[in-house]
């Protein structure tokens, strides 16, 4: 008994047969989606403006002390008292004003002195990445020519730094702990997740009354007491170590009965099985054959916890329980503007808070948008 | 008691040795219920099965869904660990006790991870039985992988010749199993059970989930596959016809225990188990204008976590009498080489085909 063996149509000769992975199917669906594409290109530039480059993108150098304590942000002219337009916008120079009746300080411009604002500028020295020297500056005054010129976009704290620069590298940190975290939050909550759903019984209890212990807890008094933990003597770099993993620590639990009821589900699948039968251990089966089939959840989960770990970064600092100056994070900057003092002298320093917002808000389009895209709740 | 299997007591006609013997194996899963997960009963998926399988020849496994034939193949190679019973098996590379046999029962996870070599499993369902996010290469190569070989050039040429050899092309290497359809999945499945040059392939219904015309050439490649990697297959099938080409000889099982054991031509002709007469009823004829009375069995297929008393078959039976209600019928070798659980055995002319 013979049967003509047909078992692949014959494929049109033009047309090209293109392995479509599951990953490039998720990029050609998440392209298509706008919101979410705008959300990621607001995050990678966010990342790589404030973790990488904000030397260069601020002014002036972190520690930057000025005499203009507690300035208002230095408007940008283009046009002069005569009526002139001129194509580079340039400041004037600030005079500061003391009134001894309300012992208030107040800065005019002095429309005698004009200092054009240059792009790619040099001014104090860094290194970029930690390693590259420069003194190259996106923009700014001409410090040599000018010492007594300064540009303040976002006006300056009471050591008369620039609150802008600030800004920037407090993103860093605060962007940085965000990422940290979840990248160790994903590693614990995976790891204990599959764990949990694979072998079942007693490690599965463990792990369940351990993760339900810390759930059980709500967040910020928990944080609070684990970051009162934390020795006062530590270096702050130390200390933010420290958060990050207590963050992490913190909320591993949700995402790891989130992996272990897909494991329960996947791991019925015949593959195993298959797998089985061939000798795998349960190393392979577990993180070969099973964690990859729970990628697309721990994606969007852990792309919309983002923003909740930012902000308990935020919280805490501002709390004065996460990190402390001279450490800058957005949560210190907010707690530098968190009085009615300074919420009436430097309002400015409340700029802050779009950048959070703006972040916060970016995650939470990328999420969705990748949630729509890696399609979880879908069949495959 | 269980027949022993063993001793070979037919003629002198020289048959080939016993690959594999499974004797009283058992498989019991636990219903668990409340909150403090205390056992209330078992599903007794297998219960008490005995049956050989000689070296190169294809053992049918027959019997309706939920009779315990795919629970009974995952327990001979401890995919599920045994309640009972032992699996003796003749391994090319572990000596075995006096017979040549090696109990695989109790056998440590390296020794058996070496028996996973020589005994390997097609499955039945063909989208789930494929990583979806592993390439064809990978999935057929990941048995040479798991025991020690390198993924390079030599390992790829094995895994096209593999490829080729079931009927599928080089360049499938890269794809993805979303991409092929059923029958060429199922390919993917034997190439990868062949990829370690097994002895024993246990087939757990590897064409139920394929269009008929597919069904039969996915028979024929099987076919052919055994004759040329010299293979013995246990083959799984719901009904009679599946395996009527295709086996030697042929097991009935029905709620977790064996009915009946025969050489295929034999079981098909003179079948000595009511269960076995009606699933043969079931089978198209070759002649269209004989015709047969199909024998429409009464109800479902027993619960194996509450079956009937005395023998399971007897509230579906239609020779059923007092004595089926009360005793439990035991396998016992009624003619040589023919097994077969029933009281009124001897008594009873059913008819076969
Ligand atoms: N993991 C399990 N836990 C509990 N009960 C099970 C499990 N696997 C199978 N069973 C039960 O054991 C019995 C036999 O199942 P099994 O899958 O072996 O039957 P089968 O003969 O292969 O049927 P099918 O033709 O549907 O594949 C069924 O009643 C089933 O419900
Ligand atoms: S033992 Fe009785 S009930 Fe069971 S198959 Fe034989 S005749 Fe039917
Ligand atoms: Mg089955």
């Amino acid at each position: 008994m013979t049967v003509v063996e047909q078992t692949t149509p014959a494929a049109p000769a033009k047309q090209k047969q293109v392995s479509q992975s599951y990953w490039a199917l998720v990029w050609w669906k998440f392209k298509r989606n706008r919101i979410a594409v705008l959300g990621g290109i607001l995050l990678l530039s966010f990342y790589f403006g404030f973790v990488f480059i904000p030397e260069f993108l601020s002014p002036y150098e972190l520690n930057h002390t000025s005499d203009f304590v507690e300035a208002p942000p230095t408007k940008l002219h283009f046009i002069d008292t005569e009526g002139k337009f001129h194509l580079q916008p340039f400041v004037y120079g600030m005079e500061r004003k003391l009134d001894f009746k309300t012992r208030a300080r107040t800065y005019v411009e002095d429309t005698t002195r004009m200092y054009p604002i240059s792009l790619f500028i040099h001014g104090d020295e860094y290194k970029l990445l930690g390693f590259i020297p420069s003194d190259l500056h996106l923009y700014g005054v001409d410090q040599k020519a000018n010492p007594e010129a300064i540009v303040l976009i976002m006006g300056a704290d009471a050591l008369g730094r620039d609150w802008f620069t600030r800004i920037l590298y407090g993103g860093r940190l605060s962007l940085m702990i965000g990422l940290i975290g979840q990248v160790m939050t994903i590693i614990f909550g995976m790891t204990l997740g599959v764990m949990s759903g694979y072998y079942g019984g007693m490690i599965d209890q463990v792990i369940q009354r351990t993760t339900e212990f810390l759930n059980a807890f709500p967040d910020i008094p928990l944080f609070m007491a684990l970051a009162a933990a934390i020795p006062t003597f530590w270096s702050p770099i130390a200390v933010y170590f420290m958060l990050t993993i207590i963050l992490s620590f913190v909320r591993w639990g949700g995402l790891a009965r989130q992996v272990r009821g897909l494991i329960l589900s996947l791991r019925e699948r015949e593959y195993v099985l298959a797998a089985k039968s061939a000798g795998a251990s349960d190393a392979r089966i577990m993180f070969r054959h099973l964690l990859p089939g729970t990628m697309s959840h721990v994606i969007v989960i852990a792309t919309l916890a983002i923003p909740g770990m930012i902000l308990s970064e935020t919280a805490l600092s501002w709390l004065g329980l996460g990190l402390r100056a001279p450490l800058t994070s957005w949560g210190v900057l907010l707690q530098d503007a968190a009085t009615v003092r300074a919420i009436h002298t430097t309002p400015w320093e409340l700029w802050t808070v779009p950048f959070i917002l703006v972040t916060i808000l970016a995650y939470n389009m990328l999420g969705d948008g990748l949630r729509d895209a890696l399609d979880p709740y879908g069949t495959r | 008691m269980a027949p022993d299997m063993q001793t070979q007591t037919t003629e002198a006609k020289a048959k080939p040795r016993n690959l594999l013997e499974v004797k009283g194996l058992k498989k019991y899963f636990p219903i668990q219920k409340g909150l403090l997960r205390k056992t209330v009963g078992y599903v007794k998926a297998v219960d008490d099965v005995n049956f050989f399988v000689r070296e190169g020849e294809t053992l049918g496994l027959v019997g309706e869904s939920g009779c315990g034939k795919s629970t009974a193949g995952r327990s001979i190679i401890r995919l599920y660990e045994p309640t009972a019973g032992d699996v003796l098996f003749r391994s090319r590379h572990l000596g075995g006790e006096g017979n040549g046999l090696i109990n695989l029962m109790g056998l440590p996870p390296d020794k058996m991870k070496t028996i996973r070599k020589e005994i390997s499993m097609v499955f039945q369902d063909p989208i789930n039985s494929l990583n979806p996010r592993m390439t064809v290469s990978d999935i057929v190569g990941e048995p040479m992988f798991i025991h020690g070989q390198r993924m390079g050039p030599e390992t790829e040429a094995v895994i096209v010749n593999l490829l080729e050899r079931v009927g599928l092309r080089p360049d499938h290497l890269r794809r993805y199993p979303h991409e092929f359809s059923g029958g060429q999945r199922q390919r993917i499945g034997i190439a990868r059970a062949l990829s370690l040059n097994p002895q024993l392939v246990i087939c757990d219904e590897p064409v139920s989930a394929l269009d008929v015309s597919i069904q039969a050439q996915t028979l024929n490649l099987l076919q052919d596959l055994q004759q040329d990697f010299n293979l013995s297959y246990i083959f799984v099938a719901h009904d009679l016809s599946v395996v009527q080409h295709i086996s030697d000889r042929v097991a009935v099982m029905y709620v977790g225990k064996v009915a009946e054991i025969a050489d295929a031509e034999e079981l098909y002709s003179a079948p000595l188990h009511p269960y076995t007469e009606a699933l043969l009823s079931a089978v198209p004829k070759a002649d269209p204008l004989y015709k047969s009375d199909r024998i429409v069995m009464q109800g479902d297929v027993a619960d194996p976590s509450n079956p009937p008393s005395g023998c399971y078959f007897h509230p579906r039976c239609r020779y059923a009498q007092e004595v089926c209600k009360l005793k439990n019928p035991e396998l016992r070798e009624l003619k040589p080489d023919h097994f077969v659980a029933c009281h009124r055995a001897e008594e009873l002319k059913l008819e076969g085909i």
